[in-house]
């Protein structure tokens, strides 16, 4: 590996959070880090809106067919076959020979149509199916995941706050870490998550049960400040607001007090 | 896990998991076969699911492995497999990728990188994981994930107009 492509790789872990404190210190001083660091964010840029115009494309019908067929008795068969293998062989018999593309996908597209039907014939419509959850939804999943970590909650320690807002405040547009102690919640650390293809700065907060509550950031640029509104999701409750180009959100278990004090303490405003 | 609390997740799902089976292989009606596959086996194995959090590695890394598969049997078939991603010397340069032409050809190319680098670009700048989480789901060492990484962007940061010291060239 060259010099520059030992400093690209520290540059590039450096970007995602995976740089340990002090190599992330030796590397912001290199003198190719700014200029080098903001073609990476570039490039990153460009990929995430790559990347989420990905998912616009409508899905083939026949895909949803087979799963929503998947694992179905057929009417009028009253043996239960053993799990999947009808599926197997249903995929097998679909793949098996590599047509070309546009008579391999009319061929999935009769037979999903046929076992739809009972092996009659009908006509679906091109569906297009929700191309993603909202940010909100997709940071409650996030949270789930991560409430249950406990050596991994974080990709940056609170001990390193310099760093978190440095890092993720350039991510999202400026980040301001609020002390949420007066609601009873210890900064533990950060981490960035990606929503739809945007960064969101996700700052973890704890409770003296350990129960985990965090602020998460996105950049909204030309938004509107909106007044604080809750939403549930099942265990967990967001408070989510809007203000200065920036979507919030304090996201935490449902029906603990410390949720909307720790919104106000954040610049929550209420409805 | 339900299957039938399952199925909704995995249609919910199915953009972002035609994206990365896409970014395995790069053409899209192999992407859509690959797709179909890993979601019937989800279902097959549904019970093996206990949390839903779990379900979207689980489908990335069962997508990669089906697909890993299916080239052997190719490289038997045909003779012609994996290419090695060390091989990829560089990415043609865009004239202007925020034109519609100029994007589309980018995204054809980054999702056309070989073996895995377009899969750890997607699964860490866009999915959001860490390399450990990547590393676990494609079945790599993380070192692996982390020059992949840098490998990725630098082509990208060339083929959008950045030399290798980040100035414009």
């Amino acid at each position: 590996m060259t010099a520059d492509q030992d400093f690209d790789a520290q540059l590039s872990a450096y970007l995602d959070g995976e740089l340990e404190p002090d190599a992330a210190r030796l590397i912001e001083q290199d003198p190719r880090f700014a200029d080098r660091l903001s073609a990476f964010q570039e490039g990153d840029a460009l990929v995430a809106t790559l990347f989420a115009d990905e998912l616009k494309e409508p899905v083939p019908d026949s895909i949803v067919a087979a799963i929503e067929q998947a694992n179905r008795k057929p009417a009028g068969i009253e043996r239960q076959d053993p799990a999947g293998t009808t599926n197997i062989a249903q995929f097998q018999a679909q793949r098996a020979p590599r047509r070309p593309s546009f008579l391999r996908q009319a061929a999935s597209f009769l037979f999903a149509a046929a076992v739809g039907a009972g092996a009659a014939w009908i006509w679906l419509p091109p569906k297009t199916i929700e191309t993603a959850p909202g940010w909100i939804a997709q940071v409650a999943d996030y949270h789930r995941v991560y409430a249950n970590e406990v050596r991994h909650r974080v990709e940056v320690p609170a001990s390193d706050i310099d760093h978190i807002r440095a890092w993720l405040g350039e991510r999202v547009g400026g980040l301001e870490v609020p002390d949420l102690s007066p609601a009873g919640l210890e900064f533990e650390g950060a981490r960035l998550l990606v929503a739809n293809g945007a960064p969101v700065a996700q700052l973890v907060y704890i409770d003296a049960e350990d129960r985990m509550f965090a602020l998460c950031v996105t950049p909204r640029p030309g938004a509107e400040d909106t007044v604080a509104q809750s939403r549930s999701f099942d265990d967990l409750t967001a408070i989510t607001w809007r203000a200065n180009g920036q979507a919030l959100v304090m996201i935490g278990p449902s029906e603990t007090p410390e949720l909307s004090e720790a919104a106000r303490l954040s610049g929550a405003i209420d409805a | 896990m339900d299957v039938q609390q399952l199925k909704p997740l995995l249609i919910q799902r199915l953009p972002r998991l035609r994206r990365f089976a896409r970014t395995l292989t790069a053409h899209g009606a192999d992407a859509d076969d690959l797709v179909q596959e890993a979601c019937l086996r989800a279902i097959e194995r549904a019970a093996m699911l206990r949390r839903q959090e779990q379900l979207d590695s689980w489908m990335f890394s069962t997508m990669r492995n089906i697909w890993i598969d299916e080239q052997r049997r190719r490289t038997v078939r045909t003779g012609s497999g994996l290419v090695d991603s060390q091989e990829t010397d560089e990415l043609r340069t865009v004239a202007d990728a925020a034109d519609a032409l100029g994007a589309r050809q980018l995204t054809d190319q980054i999702l056309g990188l070989p073996d895995g680098l377009s899969s750890v670009l997607l699964l860490v700048t866009v999915e959001g994981y860490s390399y450990r989480e990547t590393a676990d789901i494609l079945n790599i060492p993380i070192g692996t994930v982390m020059s992949r990484m840098s490998r990725a962007r630098g082509m990208i940061a060339q083929a959008i107009g950045h030399d290798g010291k980040g100035e414009r060239s």
